[in-house]
């Protein structure tokens, strides 16, 4: 799903920015502060506590490793340095395509009947199910969730759940929308005899009405292995939409609408939930063919392709089918516009309401960019088509939704140019393709697992899209996704844990902030810290191995292990399980002219006696760099010295702080703890510099700018 | 315009016209449509062709003296707070402007707690600037109308007075006009969306919303033509010496005598002060450089376009004052033999006495320069 609440978060806040700096801003410049390169003074090398002067002298503070100078180019234009290097890990399978499976192991087939009423807004359904026991147990009930009941009433677990501030759906529905399943039969009942189990089905929990999530008895043991025939019939009435699911006047976007499954787990114990309001899916792998039927005048999209089509009666008759994937939707609207083209191999069909071709197209160009970039990434999209739906505004909370093959994207026809919105639902919703279609993770007990990696393919993506600026470049303004989404996670670090389920959050907007901005600021700082390659590696690693898997967090954690090492690893897992945080400080810098030490001094056999201090032309000062919080994170430290030359050193972030000597002829200014923002996940920036006596570089831009705006509205105001 | 009006309107300038100044050779123009007042006693009318924001340096200067001081207090309270954060960073400020803007949205969460704190002030100075700033407005409009008898700008001391009498029908008419700008805008919003919302169905989301955008911008250039009326009858105060009511009419009129003249005069400086703006936002965006040499430059070129703007207000101000008097006279030259008002035709808004046709005002040689405009 979308990453609603943040990308209002920080969209807004950009935009905010954007209207508050009235069309006026000035622009980002990476590294403009004048800083020349200054060669290492010799007098740079290593030094210890005793060099310092008494005053200066730590307390506990470790002391740096010498100041390596950053290259050339680096230190005249401040760029990033290189990435803290990792011992390269041994070679795996998964570190290409070549081990990609080509199938998943094919659990359960759907073979459904959808008769749409677009006025009334039902769909009827028939068909079958055919599912075999793939864990180590007898089966002796089956669990199937019902999730249009979530919109049935106020009691369901959707509608109930107090978590609506700042997410999404928190509507009621205008209309209701139910599922009644009529008929459920097992061919293979005892005897051989089709068995009836609706009867005996159990819609809801004594004590609870949600009747999201229904219990099958079922009259015999299903042997592990054994494969049973589910024959059924039921009727959805949809509801006008409130999340994912539902209709507006004639278009219908039609999601969670068949009597589905729930995921059986190897262990033989039943993955099963009801609707949480912040919850997704989980099921498991299969073929579906699926026959849509809707009338003439409306157009379809749904998961998979179409491989038969026929116009009956009035009526537009097209059948899907798709193997590996473990959901189905589609999409029927009168008034969709449509648009095609093959990209990577893909036949990408893109539907968008009457006058958004220019997002349409926007839509497109951005999958262009992602198809490649992510079969590059995280292995090859396996699936023939895409359908990506953009819903017309009016229906907007079906948008920002993906399903298997089929996406729904999203925004006003408009754009905004210059607010790539669309651009990030677009890749959003196609790296779910991923992380929840081919990785199929639980995403109710782990959404992190879901919406947070793929926040971080999203932000990833964007940013190899456009940088800097990837989700606003607008009069000026420049704002990259993952630094607006750090701010983000940062607010909320310290009220929930990052990895619970989606039901246990209580409250949307931590959920948003934790699940999507946290899990995403996590790993884009280790991508920052330790090299696109180690992280992109790992990453990849991790998705192929587990293609058409059902992965726990444990296996995301070894996977990151084998690829990053043990101390990464506890980084990630302290930060998602445990709160971690982090926030460097620079406490103090100090300076001082370097002279001659006073008192007797025997030279040659001869004691001389030196009272006054001649100084001796150079200068020698430390800075000290405090961790606040439990993540240890390699960080740089810059020193700034007179002129605006610049030093750097790296700190593995381990210890409570560390003090940085300086000797040279240049006085030290300031000194400046990760100053090219790579550690997202530190927690404030503005206790990241200090300069000696307070004397930094004064704000001249702000001032200039802040005043000529300010006149500027005056000037609106004035009569 | 009713006889009533022009009763009153002879009134008041009776009551007003108490000291003259003779102008050479047309000191009846210059008493009977200028109504000099005792403390302007030094000032007389400038002919029409003379009315030019060129004529104004000192009060383009003041209004743009009396906007910066309020802009310095109203930004205050941020340049403060950036200052005490970021001004202690070695390289300054620079990282605030960085691509990306992570520094920038960090303080801006930093800053919440205290966000408070940082706004009043800047509301209190524009709530000033809103309403005082009638006052440079005044200064303006006076420094283009009258000239002191030697025929050079009138000083603010001289001006003063007749500022602050201008300054309640001014204030009036900012009222009213306000509340019936902000009315016409929220009827235009209320259509608009009413059609986005309420046509989707028919004509399609992005159709809808285009039409009812349309509906929006036509009531904003109504919104425009009252802020034009308005300024004509800021002009007129000032041409005439009436109060908000009569001047109101005679802007009324003037407008009516050539909507499309007047309103493009207005539209085309607008269009330049736009340009003016959108000069400054290119060139900061592409001087990149924090340092205070290329700070300077920037900060002298912006100076310029808020003075070179205000000088576009003032010619456009010019322009209504030209334009106001000469409805006046072409209704006069209109009315032929038919001077008296009083008993004729009512659909004038001059003053009932005037025994001169204004095409013989005061025309102070001394002042050659091409118009600004
Ligand atoms: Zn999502």
């Amino acid at each position: 799903m979308r990453p609603l609440p943040l990308t209002l978060t920080a969209a807004s806040l950009a935009l905010l920015v954007a209207s508050a700096l009235a069309a006026v801003p000035s622009p980002p410049s990476p590294g403009a502060a004048p800083s020349s390169t200054a060669p290492l003074p010799a007098a740079a090398q290593p030094t210890t506590a005793a060099d310092l002067p008494a005053t200066a002298r730590p307390s506990t503070a470790p002391v740096a490793p010498p100041l390596a100078p950053a290259s050339p180019a680096a230190a005249s234009t401040a760029v990033p340095s290189g990435p803290f290097p990792l011992p390269a890990p041994p070679p795996s399978p998964y570190d290409s395509d070549s081990s990609l499976p080509a199938h998943a192991d094919k659990v359960v087939e759907y073979t459904l009947n959808a008769k749409l009423d677009p006025v009334a807004h039902t769909v009827h359904g028939e068909g079958t199910i055919r599912f075999r026991n793939a864990s180590s147990q007898p089966v002796r009930e089956l669990w199937m969730h019902l999730y249009l009941n979530a919109f049935k009433n106020e009691r369901s677990v959707f509608l109930r759940e107090p978590v609506g501030r700042g997410s999404r759906g928190s509507t009621l529905p205008t209309t209701w929308g139910h599922i009644d399943v009529h008929k459920l039969t097992l061919r293979e009942g005892p005897q051989n005899a089709p068995a009836e189990l609706w009867p005996g089905a159990e819609l809801h929990r004594p004590d609870d009405a949600d009747e999201t999530d229904a219990r099958v008895p079922l009259p015999r043991d299903v042997a592990p292995g054994e494969t049973i025939t589910l024959d059924m019939t039921w009727d959805d009435k949809l509801p006008s939409i409130v999340e994912r699911t539902g209709f507006d006047e004639s278009f219908h976007l039609v999601g969670q609408w068949f009597p589905k499954l729930a995921r059986l787990e190897p262990s033989g114990k039943w993955g099963h939930f009801p609707f949480h309001h912040l919850a997704e899916f989980y099921a498991d792998y299969g073929t579906f063919d699926v026959t849509l039927d809707v009338p003439e005048s409306y157009i379809l999209g749904a998961s998979g392709p179409a491989v038969e089509a026929k116009i009956e009666n009035g009526r537009r008759i097209k059948r899907h089918v798709q193997g590996d994937i473990h959901d189905f939707a589609w999409t029927a609207w009168d008034k969709w516009q449509t648009a095609s083209e093959t990209i990577e191999g893909v036949a990408v069909s893109m539907l968008y309401p009457p006058g958004f071709r220019v997002v349409a197209l926007r839509e497109l160009s951005a999958m262009r960019f992602t198809l490649k970039h992510f079969n590059t990434l995280y292995g090859r999209y396996p699936y023939p088509t895409l359908t990506m739906a953009h819903p017309p505004q009016s229906a907007d909370e079906a948008g920002g939704m993906e399903y298997p093959t089929f996406i729904t994207t999203g925004g006003p026809w408009f754009g905004p140019p210059g607010v790539f919105a669309v651009e990030l639902v677009t890749i959003h919703e196609y790296g779910h393709q991923y992380f929840y279609g081919l990785v199929g993770t639980d995403e109710s007990t782990y959404p992190f697992l879901d919406e947070g990696m793929n926040s971080y393919a999203t932000q990833e993506g964007l940013e190899a899209l456009r940088s800097p600026g990837s989700i606003v470049d607008l009069a000026g303004l420049s704002v990259s996704d993952p630094e607006a989404e750090a701010v983000a996670s940062n607010q909320a670090v310290h009220n929930e844990v990052v990895a619970q389920p989606a039901g246990s959050f209580t409250d949307g907007a931590d959920y948003g902030r934790l699940v999507y901005a946290r899990t995403s600021t996590i790993m884009e700082t280790m991508r920052r810290v330790y090299g696109d390659e180690a992280v992109a590696r790992a990453m990849g690693r991790y998705t192929r191995k587990y293609r058409f898997q059902h992965p726990t967090p444990d296996d995301f954690l070894a996977s990151m292990e084998e690829a990053l090492g043990p101390k990464v690893r506890e980084t990630i897992r302290k930060a998602l399980f445990d709160r971690g945080w982090v926030d460097y400080v620079v406490t103090a810098v100090q300076d001082t002219e370097t002279a001659d030490a006073l008192g007797e001094f025997d030279v040659n056999g001869k004691r001389d006696t030196v009272t006054t201090a001649t100084k001796t032309g150079g200068h020698q000062g430390w800075a000290l760099v405090t961790r606040r919080g439990t993540l240890n994170i390699p960080v740089e430290i810059e020193l700034t010295l007179e002129g605006g030359t610049t030093q750097r050193t790296v700190w593995d972030g381990e210890g409570d702080s560390i003090r940085v000597p300086y000797t040279g002829t240049l006085a030290l200014k300031g000194a400046v703890v990760d100053p090219d923002d790579k550690v997202l996940l530190d927690q404030r920036r503005t206790n990241n510099f200090k300069s000696v006596g307070d004397r930094g570089g004064g704000a001249p831009r702000t001032k200039e700018r802040l005043l000529y705006w300010a006149q500027l509205m005056m000037q609106a105001v004035s009569p | 315009m009713s006889g009533l009006g022009n009763t009153t309107m002879a009134t008041a300038m009776t009551t007003t016209t108490t000291t003259t100044t003779t102008e050479t050779a047309d000191h009846d123009t210059v008493t009977t449509t200028g109504a000099i007042a005792r403390g302007d006693a030094e000032l007389v009318l400038l002919s029409n062709d003379s009315m030019r924001a060129r004529r104004a340096p000192l009060a383009i200067l003041w209004m743009w003296g009396f906007q910066s001081l309020l802009a310095m207090l109203a930004a205050w309270p941020l340049i403060s707070f950036v200052s005490q954060t970021y001004g202690a960073h070695p390289r300054g400020d620079a990282p605030l402007w960085r691509g990306g803007a992570h520094a920038l949205l960090d303080l801006l969460d930093y800053s919440a707690p205290t966000r408070g704190t940082l706004t009043p002030l800047p509301m209190l100075m524009f709530a000033v600037a809103a309403v005082l700033g009638l006052v440079p407005l005044a200064l303006l409009l006076g420094q283009m109308t009258y000239a002191t008898r030697s025929k050079r700008p009138a000083r603010f001391v001289q001006l003063m007075p007749r500022a602050l009498r201008a300054f309640t029908p001014m204030l009036v008419l900012f009222a009213l006009t306000s509340v019936v700008e902000l009315v016409v805008l929220g009827i235009g919003f209320a259509i608009g969306g009413g059609i986005a919302s309420g046509m989707h169905a028919s004509l399609g989301e992005a159709r809808a919303s285009q039409y009812g955008a349309i509906v929006e911008l036509l009531f904003a250039a109504v919104v425009s033509v009252i802020g034009v009326w308005q300024d004509l009858a800021r002009a007129a105060i000032f041409r005439f010496n009436v109060g908000a009511k009569q001047a109101a009419r005679l802007a009324w009129n003037t407008l009516r005598r050539g909507p499309v003249m007047v309103y493009w005069s207005w539209a085309w400086r607008a269009v330049a002060m736009l340009a003016l703006l959108i000069l400054g936002s290119v060139v900061a965006e592409k001087s990149k450089s924090t340092a205070t040499g290329a700070i300077l430059p920037l900060f002298a070129l912006h100076q310029g376009i808020i003075v070179g703007r205000i000088a576009f207000r003032a010619s456009w101000l010019a322009k209504a004052l030209r334009s106001v008097d000469l409805a006046h006279r072409v209704v006069r030259k209109a009315r032929g033999s038919s001077r008296s008002l009083g008993g004729g035709n009512p659909g004038l808004d001059v003053p009932a006495s005037t025994p001169t046709p204004p095409t013989t005002a005061v025309t102070p040689k001394p002042f050659p320069a091409p118009p600004l405009t």
